[in-house]
């Protein structure tokens, strides 16, 4: 069974605990702890130990999306006692500035392609110098992502593909031209089953809709059915196996 | 050195485009006097705002050293990604859309943000390739020629020809030499390129067996996208050094090179534009790329006739039945 829940921030944003509990209460087997903004990493950190998290088949931690009173060292200092837990953490490509540091991260380092407003890690191509210079590092595959960067889907294939052996964790959700994720739509479903195939079963996943709470039982129905192994045929039908 | 380049600039909504930072542009490398075939290309919500932006580009554009684009009204404008990729044949395909899609596939470089130019490339390529999966079995013969891709490559293709004297008659011969020796090299060279990336699906299938789940057309399409950011020269060079003697190459690039000398020489060029089609026989300037014209030519059918067997295989296949 794959392990599939929230992240903490799409139920709760800046109240992990409110999102931890919300997700607990429909009993997800996954959860991502997020700290998008730099002022929740330490507290989030300090709270590692505290933590319920005995009844999740898999937890990772999510950096900051962007650094402007935190110095690099500062958030790595941090990030470095969540690896240690051995707890998998999501970061941004574009907050990578010295790459060498970020290598104490070893394998609980996972780098996440971005969407289209970012510069870099958009593509199999933008993401290559990152793995390239972070040779242990693992890949959180953003599928909203992808598909708002290329609704064909042709990015998502080439990210799966070249780094299928770095898989760790996918961040599901629609992503709207403004960036924004949301609850996933039929036209989202579509496009995602086209390439669920690529991603292993047992590949846990992460939603990141920001949906109400009486609506999260039904985003997870949503998405289970989006990465279930499915077939089009030529008119379009699909056959779940 | 190329001839012609099409330049896009592309609108990512909602963050305003950047307005053509001068370190964005590409080093020259075109012959002098080129055109500069540019497209303000929209990606996204309508906005009255985007006629305000074409101004401006089209102002930016008129203080280059580069020679203004046709007048037919296909570049130096804004264009949608939704026609691009939506009108695709049919009424609605005009000859300014297909001239716009094809070139985008063929020639075009993003000035912007390229991950909106890449994005309208590989929904085009989407349409042609994965939306018009073949009859037969897939499983079969996973990379085929990707026929309707293909078709349209040769309609852009005669598409020019019949162009070329829509103009001579319209425009009353107004740089008519120059257009007749384009078509001959470069237009002709646009075509070949678009033969060898529908080609390239079955001269180059993937190596490595694809990954279990992957789709063969979407792979498809991604191989067609490596190929469409090719330049046509690099291409017809990448596809020279695998297929064919080194003689064959001597004989397309040696008169291809000797064609854009001939363009970049101010005098020569400028010699063309006023030629009128009656001096023509006589004229020595028009007669040399002429001449140079045939030796490509001869090149040309040397390497997809008579070089490689899989090549000649394909040709004869795809290429007018």
């Amino acid at each position: 069974m794959r392990p599939i829940g929230f992240s903490t921030g799409a139920l709760a944003k800046g109240d992990y605990q409110e999102g931890l509990r919300l997700q607990l209460e429909v009993g997800v087997s996954a959860v991502e702890l997020s700290a998008l903004r730099e002022n929740e990493v330490e507290i989030l950190v300090a709270a590692l130990s505290d933590l319920d998290l005995s009844k999740l088949q898999y937890v990772s931690f999510h950096a900051p999306s962007k650094l402007s009173e935190m110095s690099e060292d500062q958030l790595l200092g941090c990030l470095n006692e969540v690896a240690r837990r051995e707890i998998p953490i999501v970061v941004h490509p574009d907050i990578i500035q010295n790459p060498d540091t970020w290598r104490s991260l070893g394998r609980w380092l996972l780098i996440e392609n971005m969407d289209q407003r970012k510069p870099v890690g958009r593509t199999a191509g933008e993401l290559r110098p990152f793995f390239n210079l972070l040779p242990e590092a693992r890949f959180c595959f953003d599928i909203g992502h992808a598909r708002q960067v290329d609704p064909t889907m042709g990015v998502a294939v080439e990210m799966l593909i070249e780094f299928r052996d770095r898989l760790a964790e996918i961040h599901l959700s629609e992503v709207r031209s403004d960036s924004r994720h949301v609850a996933i739509g039929e036209t989202a479903a579509a496009a995602y089953r086209h390439v669920a195939s690529l991603i292993p079963e047992t590949t846990p996943v992460i939603l990141e809709s920001m949906v109400a709470p009486e609506q999260i039982r039904h985003e997870l129905e949503v998405a289970q059915s989006c990465l279930s192994s499915c077939q089009q045929d030529r008119d379009g039908h699909l056959a779940v196996s | 050195m190329r001839n012609s380049t099409t330049f896009v600039i592309c609108w990512r909504f909602p963050t305003a485009p950047e307005l053509l930072p001068s370190d964005r542009w590409p080093a020259r490398k075109w012959t002098s006097g080129s055109d500069v075939d540019w497209a303000f290309l929209v990606d996204g919500q309508a906005d009255p705002e985007h006629f305000r932006i074409e101004g401006q580009i089209a102002e930016v554009f008129s203080k280059t050293e580069y020679a203004d684009p046709g007048s037919t009204g296909t570049f130096a404008a804004m264009a949608s990604s939704h026609e691009l990729v939506h009108h695709v044949g049919g009424l609605e395909d005009s000859n300014q859309n297909l001239t716009r899609r094809i070139l985008m596939l063929l020639e075009s470089t993003s000035l912007t943000d390229r991950v909106v130019h890449e994005r309208v490339i590989r929904a085009i390529l989407h349409r042609y390739i994965v939306s018009d999966p073949a009859v037969s079995s897939m499983e079969e013969h996973p990379f085929r020629v990707p026929r309707f891709l293909l078709n349209d490559m040769v309609r852009f293709w005669r598409t020019m020809a019949v162009d070329y004297a829509t103009k001579k008659w319209q425009q009353r011969e107004e740089k008519w030499a120059l257009r007749n020796i384009k078509l001959r090299m470069s237009r002709k060279l646009l075509f070949v390129k678009g033969l060898l990336m529908c080609f390239d699906c079955e001269l180059s299938p993937p190596a490595d067996e694809l990954p279990e789940g992957a789709d063969p057309q979407l792979v498809l399409a991604n191989r067609c996208f490596e190929l469409s950011s090719m330049t046509p020269l690099d291409l017809l060079c990448q596809v020279l050094s695998e297929r064919a003697d080194n003689q064959t190459a001597v004989e397309i690039l040696t008169p291809y090179d000797e064609f854009l000398g001939c363009l970049h020489d101010k005098e020569k060029r400028g010699h063309l534009k006023e030629l009128s089609f009656d001096d023509a026989r006589e004229d020595d300037v028009f007669n040399e790329l002429r001449t140079i014209s045939h030796r490509c030519q001869e090149g040309l059918e040397r390497l997809f006739f008579d070089q490689d067997e899989e090549l000649f295989r394909l040709t004869r296949r795809y290429g007018v039945f």
